[in-house]
């Protein structure tokens, strides 16, 4: 009897796991993506040849602002400075999700010869430069706007509530200025209703099209800075003993934190990265600097390695510095953090992304030690964020152009796997009758 | 008359360069007994060569010697300092008493040289069986050393002060337990009774060209002390450093960072320095992440307040380093041999005695040696006099070098009457200045 009720608490929960999604509205969706390609492209292709950097996407917000407004969504506009919020209630009871893309485009020269290149030019860092849509933020937009038109075409068959979120800044706001995701999080973008999940997609130009990308746990590394000034002692290049080196403590402290990942990090439980970027130190040949001044970026995919790495760049730097006779400054400053996806969302989730892209498309992939503020939204809720491949099926990957690149190229055809993808996770969710929590347990 | 005499006395002080005040028939004399002694001399010397006994060991050498300065009709005290001779010789007028020291001890390293003298000598050094060799000139030392006793002794009327001859075993290092042979000497009195007023000493080298003379005042040889370094980190298996601490990976960045006392911390200008790792020892297997790693090195230094830096520095760099990845240095530091220290004003008296001996080209002032020479405890008591005699083998092809503590280590013969001329100077005319 008893094995009984575990068998069919199981099977529940299984097929809540599988999703819950009526054959024909299953159908209906479908159809209705495939319609929608075009549009998708149509619109892809206007942000791509107007680009806008972080901080700065005003005609893209108001466009974005302007189309869900008509579609009768309940549109929150300007959030984080350009971002867009909008509302879908579908008056049934249900869990709260949002789904997010984001906006912003990079201060990159575009080099190809397309139709809808971007021509657009702006200052950057006090530099002319042209502006990009070089990371694919444009299909991202283009992507969630076709999810917010179909979802409202059958809002009479969904529960629950969806939190269309069109983010600024992803790139990470100009100096001075806060921005992206996390100032969204501020402003409050996950309350009001509250969510309860959230879903993001990134389309990739090195994943082949068609294929989606995801991992459980640590996907994208938090990215942290950390600083290092070594104090030494001025003296004459020749003349050594009169001083304190600190090109030479600071070479040894270089040293010493590869060894924190090398010898220190378990590597087996996740990837960790640490690279100084920037040593500078000096003037002139023959002085030996009062100081030198180091910066780096800190990778990890786990929140506790994360913190002891940063105790032990501390702990190197400053111990090394004393062995010189040097003292050693360390500042860390928390960048963003990993974008994390939930194990258990993720394992709920899974199945949606095959059901949409197929069984043989989908597939768990390595780590990757970029960043993305995604994961300012998983920090608060469980989220669960995926790569779509955007790769053209004859390409050689080893020569594919690379994000942020001025020949970055996406494949078109990626954004229906993309649309499908997002449509199929979201109405999965919506139509699971358990909440998160109540999986969870 | 006293203006001539004031004009000639500058005139010959100038062309000798030189204030000695030996006479000068007895200079010619004791010349002519150099000569005389030479082939006895060079017949001492192989018979040491093949008989060369390790440091504390030197039971037939010291007996030998103790044989020979009583039979010159010196007073001999032996054994001093185990195997030590000390020989004494007072002067028929009253002056200063001068000790004049060699080096008894040999080595253990198993000849290579095909000489019908070799050493064919073994021994047991360290638990491990070896060939022992005169392979750093000790043998000329003491040869050289008789014959100067033998002709003071034969002079004896006419010295102007207490000779003593030291004849000292254990330069090289007592074996472990053991102490050093000039500090047993010293401890055992014999700068005392008489009290000696100074001290003089040579080294015979290999590679430096024969018939010259090379010195320094101030700090010739270096003061030569040990670290020992022990890193204890956490073992692990090889597979997982993250487990562990590595004491292997964080001592080679201790290696390194002692490197850059010497590069970057020390007064180069001032004196030079050397640290060197000498031997790294961890672990037992590839796989193993060991639990600690050892390490051994020497420290060199000409100058005190420097040697005492980089003793500081020393710990500071290892016990940071070690820290800066969780692990820990214990440090000890063993204060060996002082610095061999030509005494400024001693030096400055000594040189022109030197001058007339070898010929003014032929006695240079030289760079530091970074070795080390007991001789500089003797220093530390009283001012001391140490210079090094060319050896370097007349017909030798200047591409081989038979350098000192190795199978191939060779002295020309030739250069022991140089060595006998020049303690002899450097004896008779301090006792004549210091009358």
């Amino acid at each position: 009897m008893k094995n009984i009720v575990v068998l069919i608490l199981l099977n529940i929960c299984y097929s809540a796991a599988l999703g819950q999604t009526n054959p024909k509205l299953q159908a209906k969706l479908d159809q209705q993506a495939n319609e929608m390609e075009k549009q998708v492209i149509e619109w892809r292709r206007h942000f791509h040849q107007y680009p806008e950097l972080s901080n700065r996407e005003t005609k893209t917000g108001a466009y974005i602002a302007e189309f869900l407004k008509g579609l009768g969504l309940e549109v929150q506009y300007p959030v984080a400075k350009t971002g867009v919020v909008a509302l879908l209630k579908t008056g049934k009871p249900g869990p709260v999700i949002a789904l997010r893309a984001d906006i912003d485009a990079l201060p990159v020269v575009e080099r190809g010869n397309l139709p809808f290149a971007s021509k657009e030019k702006t200052v950057y860092n006090g530099v002319e430069t042209g502006v990009m849509h070089a990371c694919g933020h444009d299909s991202h937009t283009a992507i969630l706007m076709a999810v917010a038109q179909i979802l409202v075409r059958n809002k009479s068959e969904l529960r629950g509530i969806v939190k269309f979120i069109f983010q600024p800044a992803e790139e990470g706001p100009p100096v001075g200025e806060d921005g992206g995701a996390k100032l969204m999080v501020k402003e409050g973008v996950l309350e009001n209703p509250k969510v309860e999940a959230i879903f993001g997609l990134h389309i990739q130009s090195m994943r082949k099209l068609g294929q989606i990308g995801y991992r459980p746990g640590g996907m994208m590394a938090a990215s942290d800075n950390f600083y290092i000034t070594v104090k030494g002692k001025q003296s004459h290049g020749s003349a050594p003993w009169m001083g304190i080196d600190p090109i030479v403590i600071g070479t040894q402290i270089v040293s010493g934190l590869q060894t924190i990942i090398s010898r220190q990090t378990e590597l087996t439980q996740d990837a960790a990265v640490i690279t100084v970027g920037k040593f500078q130190a000096g003037v002139r040949e023959n002085i030996i600097p009062e100081e030198a001044n180091m910066s780096g970026t800190i990778r990890t995919l786990d929140t506790k390695m994360q913190d002891k790495i940063h105790e032990k760049i501390k702990l190197t730097a400053i111990k090394i510095a004393e062995s010189g006779g040097a003292t050693a400054e360390v500042t860390i400053r928390r960048g963003t953090p990993v974008t994390y996806n939930d194990p258990a969302l993720t394992e709920r989730m899974v199945p949606s992304l095959k059901k949409s892209a197929g069984e043989d498309n989908v597939a768990s992939i390595q780590a990757v030690t970029g960043a993305e503020d995604f994961a300012f939204y998983q920090e608060k809720i469980p989220g669960f964020f995926f790569f779509v491949g955007a790769m053209p099926p004859d390409a050689d990957p080893s020569k594919v152009a690379a994000h942020h690149t001025p020949d970055f190229f996406i494949d078109e055809r990626g954004f229906l796997t993309g649309l499908k993808a997002m449509l199929q996770v979201s109405v999965d969710y919506l139509s699971t009758p358990q909440t998160y929590n109540n999986l969870k347990k | 008359m006293k203006k001539i005499n004031v004009c000639f006395f500058f005139l010959l002080a100038a062309g000798m360069n030189s204030i000695a005040q030996t006479p000068a028939a007895l200079k010619t004399k004791l010349d002519q007994q150099v000569k005389e002694i030479e082939p006895a001399m060079i017949e001492w010397r192989r018979y040491f060569h093949q008989n060369p006994e390790l440091s504390n060991r030197e039971f037939k050498t010291g007996a030998r010697i103790a044989e020979q300065l009583r039979s010159f009709g010196i007073e001999v005290q032996y054994p001093v300092a185990k195997t030590g001779v000390v020989g004494l010789l007072k002067g028929g007028k009253p002056g200063p008493v001068v000790a004049l020291r060699a080096d008894i001890d040999a080595l253990p390293v198993t000849e290579r040289n095909s000489l019908p003298f070799a050493s064919t000598a073994k021994s047991t050094y360290n638990g491990v069986e070896t060939g022992v060799m005169h392979a750093c000139g000790h043998d000329g030392h003491m040869s050289i050393l008789l014959a100067v006793a033998k002709i003071l002794a034969q002079n004896k009327n006419e010295l102007a002060g207490t000779v003593k001859f030291i004849f000292q075993p254990g330069e090289e290092g007592a074996p472990p337990g053991e102490e050093d042979g000039a500090v047993t000497m010293i401890k055992e009195g014999v700068l005392e009774n008489p009290k000696v007023d100074v001290i003089f000493g040579l080294h015979l080298q290999s590679l430096v060209p024969l018939g010259t003379i090379a010195y320094k005042p101030e700090g010739l040889m270096a003061a030569v002390d040990g670290f020992n370094i022990k890193v204890t980190g956490k073992g692990a298996h090889g597979a997982t450093p993250w487990e562990g601490v590595d004491p292997i990976v964080i001592s080679s960045q201790i290696v390194t960072g002692l490197q850059t006392i010497v590069s970057r911390q020390l007064d180069l200008t001032h004196s030079p320095a050397v640290i060197t790792v000498g031997n790294f020892h961890s672990g037992i297997r590839r796989n193993i992440i060991p639990e600690e790693a050892r390490m051994e090195g020497t420290i060199r230094t000409f100058d005190v307040e420097m040697q005492k830096k980089v003793h500081e520095r020393i710990k500071l760099t290892a016990n940071k380093i070690a820290e800066s990845s969780g692990a820990q240095a214990d440090v000890s530091i063993e204060i060996m041999y002082p610095l061999t220290y030509n005494d400024i004003k001693l030096t400055q008296m000594m040189a022109p005695s030197l001058h007339k001996t070898a010929g003014q080209q032929n006695v240079k002032i030289t760079a530091p040696v970074t070795m080390g020479e007991d001789f500089s405890f003797f220093q530390q008591k009283i001012p001391g006099f140490f210079f090094f005699v060319g050896a370097y083998p007349e017909n030798l092809k200047p591409e081989k070098k038979p350098t000192h503590h190795t199978a191939d280590f060779m002295i020309d013969e030739q250069a022991l009457s140089l060595g006998v001329k020049s303690l002899l100077a450097l004896t008779t005319d301090y006792m004549f200045m210091k009358k």
